[in-house]
């Protein structure tokens, strides 16, 4: 009887240590295999985040070379705008690279890129037709018994404008959300374009550029959407002249200048693009009325009515 | 006598019991905190893992788009080139011919 209970109270023992420690165990071997994933996980993670970190190098120095790319691409465009001609259409992606198709066999058929678009260009363009004539060189004859300039004669004026006018006057989204009327003052004395543009920035949408090279830039990165432009005369680039033989149709422009003796005014008075032509130094309210005059019927009006504003200094 | 060793035995055999079972519960109870920790942190590094991947996937399809943008960009930037190169040679005469009118305007001649 005795060794019975002895023996019953080892067995207790024995039994509650061999449950306890098949139990830890379990416990313990799923801990291990949850730390191994853990560990798992953070070397991936950090090869990722390696690779990344490469990628990114990569990609940070691709898009450095594609501004570069951009930045010499918008020089071109400048530089071609600033003969009134529309640039060549960027070339589509099949131009550039081609594309494969599969054939009937299944074997991928490469078709050849317009490789030569540009020589193709060159050797058309001896005498090229109208139509196909991107620049638009040659192509206004009309204008030259009119006595304008010699560049406008010559038929370097700004037709790829036309388009752009009338798709920019379609209505975007951006032009809704600003019903104000967008004036572009060009000027290469700052302190006036930022005394304009104070004044006027409650009532209108005031954008401005320091010569004319860069508000055609503005015209067209903007798709020429300004209701009335105001330019000065002298300055460097593309003088107030030059910018208004460049001005896309449909924008009213009034010409302000402080020099009455230079045969540029008089040129600008008998501009018929020059809405209205203000005498520096001028009053704000006349800059005022002349821009209300011109934005109304959008150009159309106030064109053989040039008046000159000469008596009452206010703003030079 | 005998009784009374019989009862050490069966006490001494229940406290040692007791003793391992508490030992267990305490050791089982930081395991599962620590496992419960791990598997908190496995399921964030999973899901940091999953963006990575995505980030990598995305930078990855990016290049390739950037090249051939940047080369087709180039492509432009020479029929750019070519139309400004005979844009220059074709308006040398008519800048000839505004550089005469302005200077017969200076003169008067134009007038």
């Amino acid at each position: 009887m005795e060794y019975a209970v002895v023996l019953g109270a080892l067995a207790l023992v024995i039994a509650v240590k061999a449950f306890t420690a098949m139990a830890l165990n379990k416990e313990e071997i799923t801990q291990r295999r949850l730390t191994g994933d853990d560990r798992e996980l953070g070397s991936k993670i950090a090869a990722l985040s390696a690779t990344e970190r490469q990628l990114l190098r990569e990609n940070k120095s691709a898009e450095e070379q594609l501004h570069q790319v951009e930045n010499e691409k918008d020089e071109f465009l400048v530089a071609i705008q600033k003969f009134g001609a529309t640039p060549v259409d960027e070339p589509t992606e099949e131009a550039v690279f081609g594309f494969q198709k599969q054939s009937a066999a299944g074997t991928p058929v490469t078709v050849s890129a317009n490789e030569n678009r540009v020589t193709e260009l060159d050797e058309e363009s001896e005498e090229p037709p109208d139509e196909q004539n991107a620049e638009n060189v040659g192509a206004g004859d009309a204008a030259s018994d009119e006595g304008s300039l010699p560049l406008a004669s010559a038929g370097v004026t700004p037709a790829g404008f036309q388009g752009e006018v009338d798709a920019g006057s379609s209505g975007t989204a951006e032009a809704e959300e600003d019903s104000r009327s967008r004036v572009l003052i060009v000027d290469d004395n700052s302190e006036l374009r930022d005394l304009l543009t104070e004044a006027l920035g409650e009532t209108y949408a005031i954008d401005s550029a320091p010569d004319g090279l860069e508000a055609l830039h503005r015209l067209m990165k903007q798709g020429c959407r300004y209701d009335v432009v105001m330019t000065d005369l002298n300055m460097p680039h593309i003088d107030g002249i030059a910018f208004l033989d460049r001005l896309p149709e449909g924008i009213p422009a009034i010409v302000m200048s402080a020099y009455l003796d230079r045969p540029e005014f008089a040129q600008a008075l008998t501009h018929p693009r020059a809405t209205r032509v203000l005498e520096k130094p001028f009053r704000l309210s006349d800059v005022r009325a002349a821009i209300e005059s011109a934005v109304g019927p959008k150009g159309t009006e106030g064109k053989g009515e040039i008046e000159t504003e000469a008596e009452t200094p206010t703003a030079s | 006598m005998t009784i009374a060793l019989l009862g050490l035995v069966i006490l001494g055999s229940l406290l040692f019991a007791v003793y391992c079972l508490v030992g267990y519960y305490e050791r089982v109870s930081t395991l599962r905190a620590e496992v419960g920790t791990l598997e908190e942190s496995i399921e964030q590094k999973r899901q940091r893992l999953e963006e990575l991947e995505r980030v990598v996937e995305s930078l990855r399809e990016a290049q390739p788009k950037l090249e051939r943008k940047c080369h087709q960009a180039q492509r432009w930037i020479e029929q750019l080139k070519a139309q400004n190169e005979r844009l220059q040679s074709r308006s040398k005469p008519i800048q000839g011919e505004v550089e005469r009118h302005i200077e017969a305007v200076r003169t008067g001649e134009g007038a």
